[in-house]
């Protein structure tokens, strides 16, 4: 035995698996949904996804070497927060908002707060809401694919929108809270025409102010207006040319176009739109509406178009096989629920994650959301809820942005009251608030009462109830 | 049979086929046998032997050192080479009685009994003259265990068979080959206990064939029945045994007594058999050499005094330079800087790796994932008592249960980021003791 | 006198050091235009209420010392935004309800409680100066960070190029929040480097 024997303090055998794998089992289970984005929207989404998980990693380094500090970026866990980061971009964003998006999730609302295993919110969410705050226009203008895989369904539209018609008014200003900023926000992004008609026109449809569409009372208005929706040429099929121009420019940059049809009655309505959208008070105008139109996919490229969760606000219906399978609008990664449920199923079964957060999540949310239904008399409750369940950025949120586990409770029934907290702010947020996607704030509340959390159901040791009650 | 458990706990790599069909070999000792005084919890022994005195096998080299010690018993035939120092396999220095053994082997003569005329106090007597100490590792002189302050309490003994370290097979062994001994030894217990209080030999559920053996020992003896548990590590930890088999949980401030409990190892079950029935002192005790360095995993029969490399030795040497070589399992057991160490009373096996397996673990910070919460027995907050232990701390880590740690490593078993969670937070918990031993006085 | 000056400019400035006058901090600075004009307002009832407080300080008695300074506060804010609802009403109008908060801002009221009660005119005097001169400063260049990125212009003109986009978070609260913590953070970076430098120099 010439060799020196190694000693160090017991136990002398581990587990497997390291933070490090732990990350990269996550961007597994993240890229089918990765893949199916790019072949659904294009290339520039796959630039997207690159840059925003390249950028996280440099900034980290970067951040690192400035700082002295001990290199992490191998740990992968910038590399999956870049990741979702891109997942959460619209599908056509410019490439230099993603990039901001990772810098700040990384070196504010990681690396300041003490880097790996310190951060109170989760960083990717953090940034996506910082984003949506900064750029509203650019995070909410939504478009069709230009991918292989292109095929944008049509909603099919139900009763219920008379019901839901403020809802559909306020989402316009939904983006965010501020309607000084939404103003703002359109003004800026109409920035090409300055005609009173066409202001207003375009901010309209800037914005997602589809609910426009629906508050026109002549056919032409309404043509304009799905055409903006959707961006389906279907709409110039149902009037004239003249729509047909609209949905063309619409996708250009939305100028005149708009004003070509029925200037008027379209500014009016749109202005009217939009002031309400500050106001919140749409009744009459939205229940002239006509509700049964019908829609063509088009084959327009990289057309401007609204979320799936637009329709829903409105209590309109949105085909559910596309909303599961992806067929959708939406922004690059969170389009698909089949896919992100397959990977987030791969993340429980391989322990990963903690079934709690995603099963009660989910669970409370689809129940809140069925009695919700219900109770307002929607046509199909349970079909609405699965909607809502597909739609939007909640299967996401539920498998991989709540279950981040430096931002959610370390103790099992911590982790249940979280989802459940995060279910039921979803629910108010969806249901009832102006926003039209409620799953990132809700999480991002959760995430600032995790400590709290842990507090309150931090387990009593071994044998220690038992003693007092002796005692 | 259900299967009894506790919440918690970790399932290691067992390791135990390497040596658990492996029969007891008779193991020959060497020519240098170095008898510790401090083999126990406890004053230590004081040598009662001087340089040049020939001892026989079975003679009385060291006294006990007062009410909470044992007495050491010569294993072999010799003469007194040296009292000095030599170190534990912690590393500590400890007074030792050195024994040039002289290959003949002569015993004093041992006074065997009959148990039904040994009365509860004789009975208490010829275990604690024997210097029978718990051999599961901690050493607790058994004749103090066996006399709680207050018998009629005491409903269960258990006989702690579960062996719940990976590699270790020798408690194992001993079921296989001895179970009347272990019936006979619980016999003795029992009777130091009212009529209410029963006899469970615990057993995991890897090793359902020695239950089977067990149970066909004890069928038709009363108050002895055999029950299996949920294999699991720490299943043979004191406070989750008792947890499993009689649901009962007991805190860092209370005695298995408290909770009508006394455990003991299945060695020190069979030691009492010897010491009360045969007479015989505490001498020798079942080792396992494991692990994949050594050339043939086996369990020898050890006398007390033996130095680790003569087992290794016996065993054929390794089959290369071995990086570890840990004294005790792999999850709580000492890694050896230095090879020659004897065998006491409590150590049971050596754990030899030819790569250590946390050679090049580097920790990393909290993720906050909480599987150390998961699998902790206590049901602590590991990675929080860390945190508390790295501020230094002290109110707050008693005030969070810090004192409840039972140093079973499944924490830092289970950390993915490599945290060095147990070996902290045990160091707080010796601190906390010394602190207030020091305050006591 | 001047020590206290020079402090209230950088090392202990009121917004950014010593986190006093957060609100208006917040809430004003949108633009530099109405940042600086609260800035002023602040630093003139600053500088006179201290002055007159300490000049008070022998005459009125320890309890009632804050009572009084609250009251002259009050006062004193309330001429001052007649003075500028009567000459600049459209400052006055985007001012809105920070220019009354002034009555109670804690820049005002915390230096006029250390400072005034020593009773040394010289130190109130370079306090106030001091004090009032690091608020303005301080929400000149918190407004400045905002209004450029969030507007593209300073005071009102147009700095950044064309093809800027604005981020509009700047113009909002949470870009309030970002600008001071950033630059408080700064401060802080230059604070320590400086206290390393004296300990060297001490060696």
């Amino acid at each position: 035995m010439g060799e020196k024997l190694l000693v160090s303090p017991s136990p002398h055998v581990r587990a497997k698996g390291k933070t490090s794998l732990i990350m990269l089992l996550v961007i597994v289970a993240l890229l089918p949904s990765c893949v199916y984005g790019v072949l659904n929207f294009g290339m520039h989404a796959l630039l997207i996804l690159v840059l925003s998980t390249g950028s996280a990693g440099a900034a980290e380094l970067v951040y690192e070497l400035v700082m002295k500090k001990k290199i992490t970026v191998t740990d992968g866990s910038a590399a999956v927060t870049g990741l979702l980061i891109g997942m959460n971009m619209p599908p056509m964003i410019a490439w230099w908002i993603p990039v901001i998006g990772s810098v700040f999730a990384i070196v504010v609302v990681k690396q300041l707060f003490g880097g790996l295993g310190r951060n109170f919110m989760n960083p990717a969410l953090a940034a996506r809401c910082f984003l949506v705050l900064a750029f509203s226009a650019q995070m909410t203008a939504f478009t069709t694919g230009t991918g292989v895989l292109s095929q944008v369904t049509e909603p099919t539209v139900t009763a219920e929108a008379a019901a839901e018609a403020d809802a559909g008014a306020n989402e316009t200003a939904g983006t965010d809270a501020d309607s000084t900023a939404t103003a703002w926000t359109e003004a800026q992004t109409e920035a090409a025409a300055k005609t009173d008609a066409d202001s207003a026109a375009t901010a309209e449809t800037e914005e997602k102010g589809k609910a426009a569409a629906d508050a026109k009372t002549d056919a032409d208005s309404a043509a304009t207006a799905e055409t903006e929706e959707k961006g389906k040429a279907a709409a110039a099929a149902k009037t004239d040319a003249d729509s047909a121009a609209t949905a063309e420019t619409e996708e250009k940059g939305k100028a005149a176009a708009v004003a070509k049809t029925d200037a008027d009655s379209t500014a009016t309505a749109e202005t009217e739109e939009t002031a309400d959208a500050a106001s919140g008070a749409t009744a009459e105008t939205e229940a002239a509406a006509p509700k049964t139109e019908t829609r063509d996919s088009g084959k327009l490229d990289a057309v401007s178009t609204a979320t799936p969760l637009k329709y829903l606000k409105k209590g309109q219906s949105f085909d559910l096989k596309a909303l599961f399978l992806g067929n959708t609008p939406g922004t690059i990664g969170e389009t698909s629920a089949l896919l992100l449920l397959i990977g987030g199923i791969f993340l429980m079964l391989l322990g990963v994650i903690d079934w709690r957060i995603p099963v009660f999540y989910i669970g409370s949310f689809g129940v809140l959301v069925l009695i919700t239904a219900a109770a307002r008399g929607y046509d199909a409750p349970l079909q609405y809820m699965l909607q809502e369940l597909f739609a939007g950025g909640l299967m996401m949120g539920a498998f991989f942005m709540a279950t981040d586990y430096v931002s959610s409770p370390y103790t099992k029934s911590g982790r249940i009251l979280f989802a459940l907290i995060i279910g039921v702010m979803t629910w108010l947020y969806r249901m009832f608030g102006m926003y039209k996607e409620g799953v990132s704030n809700a999480i991002i509340l959760a995430n600032c009462l995790t400590p709290l959390i842990d507090r309150l159901t931090r387990p009593v040791a071994f044998g220690i109830r038992k003693k007092e009650a002796s005692s | 049979m259900g299967v009894l458990t506790f919440r918690g706990g970790v399932h290691p790599y067992e390791g135990k086929e390497l040596s658990s069909k492996k029969p007891i070999e008779k193991l020959d000792p060497g020519p240098e046998l170095v008898y510790l005084m401090s083999q126990h919890i406890g004053a230590p022994a004081k040598p009662v032997v001087a340089v040049g005195d020939r001892v026989l096998r079975g003679q009385m080299i060291g006294e006990a050192g007062g009410f909470v010690s044992a007495p050491v018993y010569a294993s072999v035939s010799g003469t007194v080479k040296e009292i000095g120092t030599r170190k534990t396999a912690t590393g500590a220095p400890a007074t030792a009685v050195i024994i040039e053994n002289d290959q003949k082997y002569e015993s004093v003569s041992f006074e065997g009994a009959k148990l039904e005329n040994l009365s509860r106090e004789e009975i208490l007597e010829r275990i604690r003259k024997a210097g029978v100490v718990g051999m599961g590792g901690a050493g607790f002189p058994t004749a103090v265990k066996l006399a709680p302050k207050d018998p009629s309490v005491i409903d269960h003994i258990l006989v702690n068979a579960s062996e719940c370290e990976p590699y270790l097979t020798s408690d194992y062994r001993c079921l296989m080959e001895e179970p009347e001994k272990i019936a006979a030894g619980l016999e003795v217990i029992l009777k130091l206990f009212g009529p209410s209080c029963e006899g469970v030999i615990c057993i995991e559920d890897n090793k359902l064939d020695a239950a089977e053996v067990m149970r066909n020992t004890i069928s038709g003896k009363s108050r002895m029945r055999v029950a299996v548990t949920k294999t699991k590590y720490p299943e043979g930890a004191e406070r989750s045994l008792i947890k499993a088999v009689t649901g009962r949980e007991v805190n860092s401030s209370m005695l298995p007594a408290d909770a009508g409990c006394v455990v003991d190892n299945v060695q020190t079950v069979i030691a009492v058999y010897e010491a009360v029935i045969e007479g015989k002192p505490l001498m020798e005790r079942v080792f396992t050499i494991s692990g994949d360095a050594p050339k043939d995993p086996k369990n020898f029969r050890v006398p007390v005094g033996t130095p680790y490399t003569r087992i290794i030795e016996a065993d054929g040497g390794f089959l290369g330079n071995p990086e570890k070589v840990i004294s005790g399992g792999p999850m709580m057991g000492f890694a050896l800087a230095d090879l020659d160490v004897p065998v006491t009373k409590t150590s049971g096996a050596l754990t030899c790796f030819l790569h250590d397996p946390v050679k090049n673990l580097e920790s990393g910070p909290c993720i906050r994932c909480g599987k150390c919460i998961e699998v902790c027995p206590q049901r602590l907050v590991p990675c929080r008592l860390l945190d508390i232990v790295l501020h230094g701390d002290m109110q707050r880590f008693q005030d969070e249960y810090g004192m409840e740690c039972v140093a079973c490593g499944c924490c830092s078993y289970n950390c993915p980021a490599k945290r060095p969670l147990a070996v902290n937070i045990n160091a707080m918990r010796g601190k906390v003791l010394a602190e207030r031993k020091k305050n006591r006085k | 006198m001047s020590k206290r000056f020079w402090k209230g400019i950088f090392e202990e400035n009121p917004v950014l050091v010593l986190m006093l006058g957060l609100c208006p901090a917040l809430g004003t600075t949108a633009a530099v235009k109405p940042a600086l004009a609260m800035g002023i307002a602040t630093a003139v009832v600053l500088i006179a209420v201290e002055l007159v407080m300490t000049l008070l300080s022998h005459a009125v008695p320890e309890k009632a010392f804050m009572v009084v300074s609250v009251l002259l506060t009050a006062v004193l804010t309330a001429i001052a935004e007649y003075v500028m609802a009567q000459n600049f009403p459209e400052l006055h109008e985007e001012l809105g309800i920070y220019l009354p908060l002034m009555a109670i801002s804690s820049v005002i009221l915390s230096r006029v409680s250390a400072v005034s009660k020593s009773g040394s005119l010289a130190e109130a005097l370079g306090d106030s100066l001091g004090m009032g001169i690091g608020f303005v400063l301080a929400l000149a260049a918190v407004s400045s960070v905002r209004e450029l990125l969030g507007a593209g212009t300073w005071f009102g003109l147009q700095v950044m190029p064309e093809g800027f986009q604005p981020v509009a978070a700047f113009s909002m609260a949470p870009g309030a929040f970002f600008t001071v913590a950033f630059l408080a953070a700064a401060m802080n970076v230059k604070a320590r480097r400086k206290a390393s430098e004296t300990d060297r120099e001490g060696e």
